[in-house]
């Protein structure tokens, strides 16, 4: 595989300045992950989340490899620790990054480069992990700490939406809002919560709009679709 | 309640909790409970599936499992729905009642049901049990008779009851074990990763430990590399910014680094960034350096090289290496710091020894700096000593074991020699001379000495020595490189004259020659200062001047006649020998 060194002047219009939370229900054992960003279709790059192994987030200057490479490696059965230890020492532009791991036992691991633009940084929580930059101020990412960690009682994906919305309310990213994206999975090869919005003036009101207007269909017949076209049968309507 | 034969539920619960799989065991209870009621000609028993909120049949007898097991039953759906709805056993025996009760099936679950039944649309009567454990209904199992609305009894039902409670402890037994099973599986990968993290944390943590110890104890650059050798068990170096080794290891393996190596694009970006990157040499793509900076006060200092194969790299600690390489900056920057200090106050005790005075403040930081007032002191001025000329320099001090001050100063190196006051005077001079002999013998070196004295208060006299001496030597274009005040015999009296005293001098002895050279472009002066210089000596001075003896002859011939001196009268050759060591002395060059 080819090595590119990073150069003093990376592409400006690459600069994927997110904040984004991922996080495992301590209850339901599902990983999801949720961010906003002044980048368009940010969805498409980041996060990676597998129903059974854990997550990765990357932004910054950002690398969209580490991601699935990630995920190969949380699946050979790496801790989020050494995924993160691995993931940076093949990576030469590691002090662009900022990457973020949660593995199958909900243990967070986070990286924030030098060379990433302030305000910038990562909280580790129980079982989450939020990570931003070039952020408005100080206080994006306590906001989204606190949204999630009060918002206990919610299922994973609500309480995603609620520390994504936090962070925007608290300045986000200082640049403005363009693009958002929530996953959750739950079951392997069958996509779950699994929204975008690639460019529009609120990404987050409008991810919160997608998530709620469909969840009787997507959401809340899930486990009823996937039994179902795993046994070959048809998909009765409810009700 | 009649119960059913105690030797039918013996063989009932060795079946259920015979070592089989779940899908077998599922199906072998249906069996069993159907041959321990000859009534019954079908049945299947459901599992509720807490995900989907349905009802799924696990096994059957006298359906088509292929289609049967395609139903989904809501709660509340069919006769088995009822149960599972009501958790209450039903027993109907009636078709029409039969037939009300699957109206409300879905179109689908009907459909599977009429065409996965081998002996008729419906039955003519059926029992159904729900399987309920601690509060909660796990399942259902439905009996089927398709000839006689009477065949199964309320005795058939209460023996399916017994049947099925224990049927249900097996089913709850089996997902406990699973569970379980699970959850050791999660230990395993729990233990694994733990372990994992352990000696990663623990080989950081002892090397953290080993790295604390060295830095305590004030050990430097060498021991921190011998300490990160014994870890990484790779060939490690230290370098400058100039790229030159401070050290290495293991000591047989001299570093190599590539051409051009800082101008690789890794290196510029770690210069740059001042942070780590893996450099993969092109002459060998599957060997790596691993550089660290060592970055002091937010000011590079050097570079921390580990070379790695591709394969190893991955496996490489790379906070040891950057632990290493801050342990190391903390190290350079002491000692830079200590060195600096050391330079102030060296400085200020050197230009107050310089100003010729002596209290008892400058005796007692003469004491502290191993400078006792008995002791002999000589002044060396050297040309800036940088890399490795001061590297020799501070190694031939070192191997004579000589004391010395060394202070910088804009355009010299000023080293106050210090030979103990205890030796006696031929040990001393002894002592002195080796010194001498050692700094001719080495080329890079280009200096002027002073005078041995004894005290500190005449350490300014040997600057002036030396002064003087370097003053010749910059004067003389550098053939000489080492010029000691003690050899310079008459020419010590020389500068001490003016300029134009010695001009005069010479004139007064040897105008004559000197104009005559001018006016006739002869070579009177040069062969005459030849002639002294060989001490008369005939054969050397013709070789020296590429001529023959006659034309020697001839011309100190002319030189007697025009100077009017005899060479063999002694105070007139004296003169002449002086005039001649004055010219040297001011136009040698």
């Amino acid at each position: 595989m080819p090595i590119f060194y990073p150069t003093d002047r990376p592409l400006a219009d690459f600069k994927c300045n997110t904040f984004a939370i991922i996080a495992r229900c301590p209850q339901t054992k599902r990983f999801g992950a949720a961010a906003a960003s002044k980048f368009p279709g940010v969805g498409a790059f980041s996060p990676c989340v597998d129903p059974e192994y854990g997550v990765v987030a990357t932004q910054g200057w950002m690398n969209p490899a580490l991601g699935p490479r990630g995920i190969e490696l949380l699946r050979q059965g790496l801790t989020a620790n050494k995924v993160l230890d691995d993931l940076l020492m093949e990576d030469p532009g590691r002090d662009l990054r900022q990457v973020a791991v949660i593995d199958r036992f909900g243990h967070c691991a986070a990286f924030t480069g030098s060379e990433n633009d302030d305000v910038k940084g990562h909280v580790i929580g129980d079982q989450f992990c939020l990570s931003g930059n070039l952020l408005a101020n100080e206080d994006v990412l306590p906001a989204m700490e606190r949204a999630f960690e009060r918002s206990a009682d919610l299922e994973l994906v609500e309480r995603l939406l609620a520390a994504l919305k936090a962070g925007s309310d608290a300045g986000g990213d200082r640049r403005g809002k363009q693009a958002s994206v929530l996953k959750v999975a739950a079951t392997p090869g069958f996509p779950y919560v699994d929204f975008r919005v690639d460019d529009h003036p609120e990404p987050i009101l409008e991810l919160e709009r997608i998530y709620y207007s469909n969840r009787s269909v997507l959401i809340e017949q899930y486990y009823d679709w996937v039994d179902t076209v795993m046994k070959g049968i048809p998909l009765e309507k409810k009700g | 309640m009649e119960h059913p034969p105690i030797h039918s539920l013996m063989r009932f619960m060795k079946t259920i909790m015979s070592p089989v799989h779940e899908e077998q065991m599922l199906q072998l209870i249906l069996q069993t409970a159907m041959d321990s009621i000859p009534a019954a000609e079908a049945g299947f028993l459901f599992l509720h599936d807490p995900l989907i909120n349905k009802l799924i049949i696990q096994a059957t007898v006298g359906y088509l499992p292929a289609v049967m097991t395609m139903t989904r039953l809501s709660s509340g759906e069919g006769i088995s729905g009822k149960v599972f709805a009501e958790r209450m056993p039903i027993r109907i025996n009636n078709p029409l009642d039969l037939q009300s009760a699957m109206d409300n099936m879905s179109a689908f679950n009907y459909k599977y049901y009429v065409e996965s039944s081998t002996q008729g649309e419906i039955p003519c009567c059926c029992i159904a049990v729900p399987l309920l454990s601690d509060g909660r209904c796990i399942g259902v199992v439905t009996l089927d008779n398709f000839t006689d609305a009477q065949a199964l009894t309320e005795h058939d039902l209460e023996s399916l009851q017994i049947y099925c409670d224990l049927a249900t402890m097996a089913i709850e037994h089996r997902r406990l074990f699973r569970q379980v099973q699970e959850q050791n599986h999660e230990l395993f990968l729990t233990h694994d990763a733990l372990r994992q993290e352990h000696e990663r944390l623990q080989v950081t943590m002892d090397f953290h430990n080993q790295i604390n110890n060295l830095a305590a104890k004030g050990y430097g650059t060498p021991e921190i590399l011998s300490a990160l050798y014994r870890n990484v068990k790779m060939p490690i170096a230290v370098f400058d910014l100039l790229l030159t080794p401070m050290g290495y290891l293991p000591a047989e393996v001299k570093p190599h680094l590539p051409d051009q190596f800082l101008q690789h694009p890794a290196m510029q970006w770690v210069q740059r960034s001042k942070k780590w990157q893996r450099i993969v040499l092109e002459e060998d793509a599957a060997q790596s350096i691993i550089v660290t900076p060592i970055v002091g006060t937010d000011r590079l200092l050097g570079y921390l090289c580990a070379w790695t194969g591709n394969q190893e790299f991955m496996s490489t600690n790379k906070m040891i290496f950057e632990y290493s390489a801050t342990v190391l900056a903390l190290d350079w920057v002491k000692k830079e710091a200590v060195q600096q200090s050391q330079m102030r106050a060296k400085d200020a005790f050197f230009e107050s020894i310089l100003s010729g005075e002596m209290n008892m403040s400058l005796q007692e930081q003469a004491r502290v700096l191993g400078f006792e007032q008995e002791d002999h002191y000589a002044v060396m001025l050297m040309q800036p000593l940088q890399g490795s000329a001061r590297h020799s320099f501070e190694s031939i001090m070192s191997q004579l074991h000589i004391h010395y001050l060394l202070v910088e100063r804009h355009h010299h190196t000023i080293i106050i020699v210090n030979i103990a006051g205890n030796l006696d005077k031929e040990e001393r001079q002894s002592q002195f001379q080796l010194l001498l002999r050692e700094l001719r013998r080495d080329r890079q070196l280009l200096s002027g000495i002073g005078r041995l004295y004894q005290g500190l208060d005449k350490v300014s006299r040997s600057y002036k020595d030396a002064e003087q001496c370097m003053q010749l030597l910059l004067k003389e274009g550098n053939q000489q490189r080492l010029i000691y005040f003690g050899d310079l015999g008459v020419i010590r009296f020389f500068m001490q004259q003016s300029y134009e005293e010695l001009e005069e001098y010479l004139n007064d002895v040897l105008e004559p020659i000197i104009q005559y050279d001018q006016q006739k472009k002869a070579n009177l002066m040069i062969t005459l200062v030849s002639f002294v210089k060989y001490d008369r000596n005939l054969k050397n001075t013709t070789q020296s001047l590429r001529i023959h003896h006659n034309t020697l002859y001839y011309r100190l011939g002319r030189i007697q006649e025009l100077l009017g001196y005899s060479f063999d009268h002694g105070d007139e050759w004296f003169n002449v020998r002086m005039a001649c060591q004055i010219y040297l002395y001011l136009y040698e060059d």
